[in-house]
């Protein structure tokens, strides 16, 4: 059966561009009711678009990221080994309630709209500093506008390529690792292998350093091999092969040293 | 005439013959007009063909290969900006024509689609094998591509304007603009590496920001072009990756980088020689190429 796809709205570069700049300035509570009040009228959505989620869809989904939120915290800053637990409970979230195709997830305007719009209060709870001094909100930009890097598109895409229970398990570094080189990992078989199996290893050289020597093996070898054909054992075969010889590699170095 | 590549025998397209790709959207076949499927949309089921003749004996004589190793096809797609890649069933390599297909569900692809037609090992032979014939599954003995555009991306940089005082940057009201790198990776797409900002706190970059059509803000750009080229070339020299005589993807990094070297001189080796002795030799001959391009 053929899912069923919602289309969200979406926001251009030099409207969020816009929004971040009408906003910067507001205390978190008056974002926040901003945001409480955001609506579709008006809105852009996919041209083609077939279901179009609605206010009261998009109400929902907010209100339960905000009471998740709340549960951590929210509005006060907590640590950030919090966020990334909070981050866990919203791949779950994302994968129950936001019904949305890779097509449209590849698309960073509607994730301009999540970021800014929907929940801009949450984005810069998670990101963003108020700087006291110029009296304003500071935040990494990429973490607005980077399709890769974004505050909500980056988790939606973890959720879809390694699955909520992993990705909830590999820290922003780890994820990192695996999700930003799309000439390697792009086979979600094959990301969750790898992922799966650094998690295994033995955490005095875990610190992605392993990681990042096995993604050079793999570069390496994956210039004349194709992980595609593998079957599922074969494939942990495989990942487990490169990641002994990337750990005994750390070992020695580590022994060495 | 065989070719080995990193490390075992693979095929050229004498053995392997007559590739050729056929679409169809919604189980209606039909064809890409200019490289894309004008019909397309998020909801449209578009499925890949790839028909393509070998003669198995001389494959099997080419890679010096046992006959119970066993290969198989596999057409894989991958889409820009999505970082997924989506392989077909794997089909059992036999003498003579063969059809390899992959259909692609609603909703799982957009922007760019880049196909591959790969020819593995799927099953290695249970005898010693010497010398470079393939033997490992996976090993990939036979690849090539097509391109579908199902959405136009245009290919235009990411630009943002960007307060340059809140990233430390000290007199941020004389700094123009920051090319930065998001990723080293010679594979990924050149705009989702790039990322160019430009400064809200200098005043003389107004212009260029709000009104790019004014001759000031066209001054600017020229200048910014030749900037850009620049740093391009920059990074293009100390890349410790970049081969010039690889093929990279359309639109990657890598083929911006080698584009960039080509233009100043024949190899990397070259230019990097010709930089080490008088780089801004190099520079001047870059500033008469890009400003040559404009004219």
């Amino acid at each position: 059966m053929t899912p069923v796809f919602f289309c969200y709205p979406r926001i251009t570069l030099a409207q969020a561009v816009q929004d971040w700049t009408a906003i910067r300035e507001l205390p978190l509570v008056q974002i926040q009711k901003i945001c409480d009040n955001i609506t579709i009228v008006g809105a852009e959505f996919y041209p083609f678009a077939e279901i179009r989620s609605e206010n009261s869809e998009l109400h929902f989904l907010r209100q339960k990221i905000v009471e998740i939120a709340k549960s951590y915290g929210y509005p006060n800053q907590i640590s950030s080994r919090l966020k990334v637990t909070f981050e866990g409970e919203l791949l779950k979230i994302f994968q129950e309630e936001v019904a949305m195709s890779p097509a449209e997830a590849s698309n960073m305007n509607v994730w301009h709209f999540f970021n800014l719009r929907l929940l801009a209060d949450i984005t810069l709870w998670r990101f963003g500093y108020f700087d006291t001094e110029k009296n304003r909100w500071s935040i990494n930009e990429e973490r607005l506008y980077m399709l890769n890097r974004n505050m909500f598109g980056r988790i939606w895409w973890r959720g879809y390529i390694l699955g909520p229970e992993l990705a909830s398990q590999l820290s922003e570094d780890e994820t990192v690792q695996i999700l930003e080189r799309p000439s390697l990992y792009a086979y979600p078989s094959f990301a969750k292998a790898v992922g799966t199996r650094y998690l295994t290893s033995p955490s005095k050289i875990r610190a992605t350093r392993v990681l990042r020597d096995a993604s050079k093996r793999f570069t390496r070898r994956m210039a004349v091999l194709s992980v595609f054909i593998m079957q599922e054992s074969q494939l942990t075969h495989f990942v487990d092969e490169v990641f002994n010889e990337a750990e005994s590699a750390m070992l020695t170095t580590l022994r060495d040293s | 005439m065989k070719y080995v590549s990193l490390g075992h025998l693979v095929l050229d397209e004498r053995i392997v013959r007559d590739v050729e790709w056929e679409f169809s959207l919604d189980g209606q076949v039909t064809r890409s007009v200019d490289g894309a499927l004008p019909e397309w949309n998020y909801f449209s089921t578009v499925g890949v063909s790839c028909t393509v003749i070998v003669d198995m004996d001389e494959a099997r004589r080419a890679l010096e290969v046992a006959n119970d190793l066993q290969f198989a096809w596999l057409v894989v797609a991958k889409c820009k900006p999505s970082p997924v890649a989506i392989p077909s069933q794997p089909i059992r390599l036999v003498d003579g024509r063969q059809e390899i297909s992959l259909t692609l569900p609603p909703g799982s692809i957009s922007g760019q689609l880049d196909l591959e037609l790969l020819l593995t090992v799927a099953s290695p032979s249970k005898f010693h094998i010497d010398g470079f014939a393939p033997s490992k599954i996976g090993q990939t003995v036979f690849r090539t591509s097509s391109k579908l555009v199902l959405e136009g991306n245009a290919g235009q940089l990411p630009l943002l304007p960007v307060s340059f005082a809140d990233h430390g940057i000290q007199h941020p009201e004389s700094s123009l603009w920051w090319l930065r790198f998001l990723t080293r990776d010679l594979e990924e797409s050149a705009n989702s590496a790039l990322w160019l900002w430009l400064n809200t706190d200098n005043p003389e970059m107004e212009p260029l920001i709000e009104q790019s059509d004014t001759t000031i803000s066209l001054i600017w750009l020229q200048f910014l072009q030749i900037d850009f080229v620049r740093q391009l070339l920059s990074e293009a020299l100390r890349h410790p990756d970049l081969d010039t005589t690889y093929t990279y993807p359309d639109g990657s990094l890598g083929e911006l980088l080698t584009g960039v070297i080509k233009l100043v001189g024949p190899s990397l080796q070259s230019v990097q020689a010709e930089h080490q002795d008088d780089p801004g030799r190099v520079e001047a001959k870059l500033q008469a190429l890009v400003n040559g391009a404009r004219l």
